[in-house]
């Protein structure tokens, strides 16, 4: 499957879609804000084409007041920004493995190990609604660098206790990242050679909307659209250029 | 079961009764908020910071209106002022309780947030060397925490309640001294209660050495931004 759905990508540079933009700063010493919950989400694995499940995800986030954050969909970072309208920080992404023996479809491509890939994110603010987020990590099993530029956007809140967050992004991937990912070779059983350069892997547009039934309990629910880029919607494998994914779950906010 | 249903239908207004006139802020939101003033580093020792519901339009009244921290175990009325402030109590205990702030209207009915505000002084005396700084660090802290862009320092302004006669004068550092004439306006710029007895005391109009002098304490003291 795509290593990070371009969803995940988004979520990644921000980290917490379910809490918006809470910095360990802004916290008591010691306190942490944890949400843990389950969603049901479709996989966006573009390599999976057509066959894409509807599976029960768990929903976690951590947010420590030393700055440290992780998430269930394999993210784990630190905030060190002090200043009002900018973080960055150090970043550690995870990717999940695969083979080529897992489908008849992935003949002939790379095996990808699961990797923990590390890097750094940068977010901007540009008032109190909007920011650019952006992250790039060294992919340690492509030997390659991958990342992400995209913009969010709070609307005005459409009822008390709701807040909907718009996000466009672009996710990039070097020449190793692609080749590993989407290169086919005859040679090793594919249907025809196909070597990909890098460059666009996907842009997608978003919508996450939260809704706080109460301050402990929290609905999070998605849609992204996302169109992949040429290296990748040309691979033999992959039948399908753009795709919708979403998700939608409760969470309980410790 | 067609009976149960209606049951139902008829018992909901009265459990939505039961729910009316009150909504919930996360206390975890509202900190955040408001720590970003305790955190703010730039000289601000005329500025106070207090969170504030005011409301959204001018139909809901603010007369009686409750703010209450509730956390798992404490129940803690916060006090309001005529303006909607409360002091913000800092609690790690209401923190990690996850606790809610309650208020005692419906849900969209009241904004709330940090608001700061210039300090009032016991002794009503004014130096406007200082009102001038004070403008200048409420501007400097709202563009800090991304407020106020483009705008810049007028003036300040007294508030007191519509029914009070207090005097605002200006003593210029000659001796001349000068009344500032009251108008009916909001205490600060944006709220929909516009019934207070203002006195704005615009820098370029006055000489710029004196002091301004109240005859009795304001309920607040905002900056003019334009």
């Amino acid at each position: 499957m795509n290593k990070l759905s371009p969803l995940l990508l988004l979520l990644a540079a921000c980290a917490p879609a379910l809490a918006e933009n809470t910095t360990g700063l802004m916290m008591p010493d010691g306190s942490k804000d944890m949400y843990v919950g389950l969603a049901f989400t479709t996989r966006s694995a573009a390599a999976e084409g057509e066959h894409r499940p509807v599976i029960l995800r768990p929903l976690l986030q951590v947010q420590w007041s030393n700055g440290i954050f992780v998430s269930a969909n394999g993210v784990l970072g630190m905030h060190l920004s002090e200043t009002a309208g900018v973080e960055y920080g150090p970043l550690i992404l995870g990717s999940d493995a695969r083979s080529p023996g897992d489908s008849r479809r992935l003949r002939g491509t790379h095996p990808v190990r699961g990797s923990l890939d590390a890097g750094g994110f940068f977010n901007y603010y540009l008032g109190d609604e909007t920011r650019v987020t952006s992250n790039l990590v060294y992919d340690t099993s492509a030997r390659g660098f991958r990342g992400q530029v995209g913009m969010q956007k709070t609307l005005p809140s459409p009822a008390p206790h709701h807040t909907v967050t718009l996000s466009a992004g672009v996710s990039l991937a070097s020449d190793p990242v692609m080749r590993e990912l989407y290169e086919v070779r005859t040679a090793t059983g594919g249907v025809r050679d196909y070597h990909p350069s890098g460059g666009v892997m996907s842009v997608s547009v978003g919508v996450n909307w939260n809704w706080a039934l109460s301050s402990k309990w929290l609905v999070n629910s998605s849609v992204t659209g996302a169109r992949l880029g040429n290296g990748p919607s040309e691979a033999p494998f992959v039948e399908r250029r753009n795709f919708i994914t979403w998700s939608s779950g409760l969470a309980y906010r410790f | 079961m067609f009976k149960l249903l209606l049951l139902c239908l008829a018992l909901l207004p009265a459990f939505a009764g039961a729910q009316e006139d009150a909504d919930w802020i996360e206390y975890r939101e509202a900190y955040r908020q408001m720590i970003w003033f305790e955190k703010y580093g730039k000289p601000k020792q005329f500025l106070q910071n207090h969170f504030r519901i005011r409301p959204r339009d001018k139909s809901v009244p603010t007369d009686g209106l409750r703010l209450t921290l509730n956390g798992k175990t404490a129940h803690v009325a916060l006090p309001l002022d005529a303006l909607g402030r409360a002091v913000f109590p800092f609690s790690k205990a209401a923190y990690d309780d996850n606790a809610e702030l309650t208020v005692n209207r419906k849900a969209g009915q009241l904004k709330s947030g940090a608001w700061v505000s210039i300090v009032t002084r016991p002794d009503g005396v004014y130096a406007a060397a200082d009102l001038r700084i004070a403008c200048d660090q409420l501007l400097a802290y709202l563009r800090y925490s991304g407020e106020a862009a483009g705008k810049s320092c007028a003036g300040v302004q007294f508030s007191y309640p519509k029914n009070d006669t207090p005097q605002v004068q200006f003593h210029a550092a000659g001796g001349a001294v000068t009344m500032l004439a009251p108008k009916e306006g909001p205490a600060f710029s944006g709220d929909v209660v516009t019934t207070f007895r203002v006195f704005v005391y615009r820098f370029a109009a006055l000489p710029e050495a004196g002091q301004v002098v109240t005859s009795s304490t304001p309920l607040a003291i905002a900056a003019l931004l334009e």
